[in-house]
């Protein structure tokens, strides 16, 4: 068979596989999201340490409780995680061999590392290098600024007072656990944020602030049974879907009791563009 | 020693040709004189094909996330049907605009064949068809993710066979062939947003 021939055939095999397949599917079976769990997550599990790469620095920071830990990438990749150690553990990689080239030459990208002991501030800056980053539990805050490039945040804390991640490109996947009452706050514009925010018992207020105008926003927010929701939403384009327990809920939400309960989880997003689907789950 | 032939139907060969040979591709239609309708079958049966598995999969998901269960199986297969039709409406404006700007820069193509050749920027929604098996069982974000990108590859790869085609039908260069395409797509934007920018201003 020549070669077009083989092309006729696999045009109308995509052609048939196009009509038929969703037409047989959705009869078969009834439209019910995430028959499959999100592949965004595996996509970003191990997108920052892709490739083959040679380690430049590492460095070691004895740092005060509640540190405040400060990341700008802008290309690259950062593989952020808590340890049981006392100490900052920072490993800062070049890419070797990067689309199948060499990068012995000519390689442009940079790195920062500095450590302020009077705030208690770490701050680091990548762009196009990788990093991995080992973290105390009690942490303060984190904030990281995301351009491009990927992150992979995986926190366990229940000192953390504020995460603050802002996304215009590039991809974050943050999985954070023993969050008590803690501020978060996610602004995407582009790129992808997909997060994971598992919250322990705690009393007082908890407040959740997203702002999305472009990209892709995908949260569960796992909350003890006690804790009472209350959410304000306002979107103007994009898609948006919020749900408790897997029910949808609309642009407002309050629970009974909400006001009196001592355990709140206060949940304001903005949707002018992209797509935001954040889940609520006790 | 047998050989073993195997005879294809003369419309799957001309579509198989039609992406690996456009050039022959469009010397075959214009020689044989096909008319307006050959381009508009591509056109049609590509439209269907990508307004049922985007339709059906896809934009079934977002009206389930977007929690409008009045609309139900309905609003799916009225997406599907403004598929069909706004891909038959794109194909007769856009190719007409393609016509205009070839015809200005010297191109000789009568307009069926101006049309018959912009029908080629459809085949590469082929892509959709395998695309479908993962847009049905993926979740939404992804699969709206994976259509992008399938929307991209198809888009860029039709451009690169209408440029061709239209190059060998009117017979000019690549570069004058390609800059009647991006003059068709300047002009059609600019016509699709004046009424915005009216309102705007």
């Amino acid at each position: 068979m020549e070669i077009y021939q083989i092309m006729g055939l696999i045009i109308c095999t995509g052609v048939l596989l196009g009509i038929i397949v969703p037409i047989v599917a959705t009869s078969l079976y009834p439209r019910k999201e995430n028959v499959v769990p999100t592949i965004i997550s595996s996509l970003l599990e191990n997108i920052g340490t892709l490739g083959s790469r040679e380690l430049v620095i590492e460095k070691n920071f004895t740092v005060k409780p509640e540190m405040y830990l400060n990341i700008s990438i802008a290309g690259g990749g950062v593989d952020v995680s808590t340890w049981r150690q006392r100490y900052v553990l920072v490993k800062v990689y070049k890419p070797s061999i990067l689309w199948g080239l060499s990068t012995e030459r000519g390689y442009s990208g940079n790195y920062t590392i500095e450590y302020d002991d009077s705030k208690n501030v770490l701050y680091i800056s990548l762009i196009g290098y990788s990093a991995e980053i080992y973290l105390p539990e009690n942490l303060g805050a984190i904030h990281i600024d995301c351009s491009g490039g990927a992150v992979d945040l995986s926190v366990s804390s229940s000192t953390l007072n504020t995460i603050n991640i802002i996304v215009s490109g590039g991809a974050v996947n943050a999985e954070l656990e023993g969050l008590k009452n803690t501020n978060v706050s996610f602004r995407v514009s582009g790129g992808v944020i997909d997060s994971s925010l598992k919250y322990i018992e705690y009393n007082g207020l908890s407040k959740a602030l997203f702002k999305i105008s472009g990209g892709v926003l995908n949260t569960e927010i796992k909350l003890p049974i006690t804790t009472k929701v209350k959410i304000l939403g306002r979107y103007t384009g994009g898609i948006t879907n919020t749900s408790i327990d897997d029910e949808r809920v609309g642009k407002t939400y309050i629970d009974e009791y909400y006001d009196e309960s001592q355990s709140k989880f206060y949940l304001e997003y903005t949707v002018s563009g992209g797509i935001a689907n954040i889940g609520i789950e006790r | 020693m047998v050989h073993l032939t195997m005879s294809l139907p003369t419309t799957i060969e001309y579509l198989g040709l039609a992406l690996t040979a456009p050039r022959e591709y469009m010397r075959i239609i214009v020689v044989e004189r096909r008319s307006i309708a050959y381009g508009f079958a591509i056109v049609l049966i590509m439209s269907i094909m990508a307004g049922v598995a985007i339709g059906y999969t896809i934009i079934g998901k977002i009206l389930v996330y977007s929690g409008i269960p009045w609309l139900g199986t309905l609003s799916v297969i009225g997406s599907t049907l403004s598929m069909i039709i706004g891909g038959i409406a794109l194909w007769f404006i856009l190719g007409s605009l393609l016509h205009l700007f070839s015809i200005a820069l010297g191109g000789k193509a009568r307009f069926e064949e101006t049309l018959n050749a912009y029908s080629l920027a459809w085949l590469p929604l082929f892509l959709h068809g395998f695309a479908s098996i993962g847009y049905v069982f993926m979740d939404y974000i992804a699969s709206i993710l994976l259509c992008l990108v399938i929307e991209a590859i198809a888009f860029l790869w039709g451009i690169v066979l209408v440029v061709i085609g239209c190059s060998t039908i009117h017979r000019i260069t690549i570069a004058r062939s390609l800059l009647a395409l991006v003059l068709t797509y300047i002009v059609f934007l600019a016509l699709l947003f004046s009424p915005l920018l009216v309102i705007i201003l």
